[in-house]
């Protein structure tokens, strides 16, 4: 089983970023280390999301904000790792649009926020054209 | 002709030996492209359309600049210049 290491300090980041962008959803960037199964988050980024006619629903992060993050990750010797978004009102599981528009080899971190509170984080990671959730460490 | 790095996304380095980045000769982005052809045909194939346009799940940039925003495909390449290949990025719950 693949596992995502996320500090509390960011973790708690997660959850104001998150928190911030309810009742719409929210998106972003992690970036840090891979080592075979092994992720580490080192840096979360925030990005637009610049999908406005379904916003509580949908995201498109700004491949504009994608590239700089990619251009800070790899001045840092470090990479992009995976992605970050929210569910408001709804549970931190992947959806179908989700899966679909999911990459490998990335790490897709979901906040649930309800009421505009951040609650569950789950990761998630494609195999095979199917999510597998990931252990969440610490 | 110019020098120039390609730089991969983690989800398209498989398509590539695992390179974060590439280093090629070209003299325009769809020169890069054929160049990159015969090194990593499979890489090439992710990122271009068989006709040879960018797939609509991925976007070129010229350092900071999309291509579209550019001369797209027929944009001449610097010397030194540095081609980054980021995915579209969506979902939703």
């Amino acid at each position: 089983m693949s596992s995502l290491s996320l500090s509390p300090t960011l973790r708690a980041e997660l959850a104001a970023l998150a928190s911030g962008g309810y009742p719409y959803e929210s998106c972003g960037v992690l970036i840090g280390q891979r080592a075979a199964e092994r992720t580490a988050v080192t840096e979360l980024t925030h990005a637009r999301n610049r999908n406005s006619e379904r916003a509580a629903d949908r995201f498109d992060l700004d491949p504009e904000d994608l590239m700089r993050a990619d251009r800070r990750a790899r001045e840092a010797g470090l990479e992009i790792v995976g992605i970050w978004h929210t569910h408001p009102d709804h549970p931190a599981c992947p959806s179908e649009t989700d899966r679909q528009n999911a990459w490998p080899d990335w790490s897709y971190l979901i906040v649930s926020v309800n009421d505009g509170v951040a609650g569950e984080v789950r990761s998630w990671r494609l195999n095979c054209e199917h999510f597998v959730e990931e252990e969440l460490e610490p | 002709m110019s020098r120039v790095a390609l730089r991969i996304p983690t989800p398209l380095r498989r398509f590539a030996d695992g390179a974060a980045e590439l280093e090629l000769e070209a003299n325009s982005i769809r020169h890069l492209f054929e160049v990159l052809q015969q090194h990593h045909p499979e890489l090439r194939d992710q990122i271009l359309t068989p006709e040879g346009e960018p797939r609509h799940f991925v976007n070129i940039y010229l350092e900071s600049d999309n291509i579209n925003t550019l001369q797209g495909m027929a944009t001449p390449l610097p010397e030194a210049a540095v081609v980054s290949v980021i995915p579209a990025v969506a979902g939703g719950g």
